[in-house]
């Protein structure tokens, strides 16, 4: 989002902000239900196989891509609060421009980082 | 009974003066600064006109607070020692007297004016603009803003971002966009929906609660967002 600067008016900006706000919250609480219903936390948590269990849980399509959309949401939620409090601190075109620009760039690696894992473990 | 004013002074260097000024029924703070101008020191400067509540000049902060000082009586006060100091979020020009560029540049790049697409109509109009008392209301309390700056002196986000057009100049936009003769709303949102536009405003308040003339500013705001937000048109 932060790429496309000028083109893309703030108040788009806040409205996806607002929305993925939400979405953490929805997506979150879903993961949480899943995580409880599809896999064992005792399953889970042992030592030994408890890494495999996991793992399986990756597999249930609808946690997958719950998972996948709660990754989106905290990233841009969580960058562009960043880079609403960056640019409240310093001022000017050239700190903005580069704080929009840092900040999608860590943004798109952890959410690439993320869904490769998320599909890594769903081909194990 | 005296009260004793302490006065922030700019030369040479900033620093607070003590006056001990007699204290008279209905006595004002900007009574108590000219009794202290005229007998006390001359140097005083501050900046007033109209002495009550019109002009929007005398501004500045009363024990800590945004106020205006001919608005303000002693005995509200509740303190025998009164510390005026100016405005924050402005330069000080000297003294009490602070600059005002900046605020009314904000208030200006809002196009506080109503805007009409037929511009020949609107500079030799054949008929009134004819408005239903509904209508003025949902701007009128916005069209009482002296432009005294407390509002814009108060807000903790102007204080962080000096581009953020501050409660005065959006709650201007609104009291145009709101307006049914205006046409002009894209022309303002362009201005006031950038990164540090309308949507740095955190609803701190602060405004509202200074506002001499009892505008909501904060109120403004957020009826302004839902326009930015293409929630109303």
């Amino acid at each position: 989002m932060f790429f496309l600067g000028d083109y893309l008016r703030e108040s788009r900006i806040m409205l996806l902000h607002y929305f993925s706000g939400v979405g953490i919250l929805v997506s979150g609480a879903i993961h949480l239900v899943l995580v409880f219903f599809v896999g064992s936390y005792e399953e889970n948590l042992s030592f030994d196989g408890g890494i495999f269990s996991v793992i399986a849980v990756y597999r249930n399509f609808a946690f997958a891509f719950t998972l996948e959309l709660l990754l989106i949401f905290v990233a841009f939620h969580a960058f562009n609060g960043l880079r609403v409090i960056l640019i409240e601190l310093y001022q000017g075109k050239k700190w903005e421009m580069s704080v929009n620009w840092v900040l999608t760039a860590i943004a798109a690696f952890l959410v690439i980082y993320g869904t490769r894992t998320v599909l890594l473990a769903r081909l194990i | 009974m005296e009260i004793s004013l302490s006065v922030s002074r700019s030369t040479p260097k900033r620093h607070f003066e003590e006056f001990t000024i007699p204290l008279q029924k209905g006595m004002t703070v900007l009574d108590a600064l000219i009794y202290a101008k005229e007998n006390l020191d001359h140097s005083i400067a501050m900046r007033y006109s109209c002495r009550m509540a019109v002009c929007g000049s005398c501004g500045m902060k009363v024990n800590g607070r945004p106020m205006l000082a001919c608005y303000t009586q002693i005995s509200e006060l509740k303190s025998n020692r009164i510390k005026v100091e100016p405005l924050d979020n402005c330069a000080i020009i000297r003294d009490l007297v602070t600059d005002f560029a900046e605020f009314f540049s904000h208030h200006k790049s809002v196009h506080p004016y109503l805007i009409r697409n037929d511009v020949k109509e609107q500079d030799n109009p054949v008929k009134e603009f004819l408005q239903k008392p509904e209508e003025v209301e949902k701007y009128l309390q916005y069209s009482y803003c002296i432009k005294c700056g407390l509002c814009y002196s108060a807000c903790p986000t102007v204080a962080a971002d000096k581009e953020f057009p501050g409660p005065q100049a959006l709650a201007q936009a609104y009291r145009y966009i709101a307006d049914s003769r205006d046409e002009g709303i894209q022309k303002r949102i362009d201005v006031i929906d950038t990164a540090h536009g309308i949507a740095r405003c955190h609803f701190a308040g602060t405004c509202s609660s200074v506002c001499p003339k009892g505008i909501d500013p904060a109120q403004g705001i957020q009826l302004l967002r839902r326009y930015t937000l293409s929630l109303k048109r």
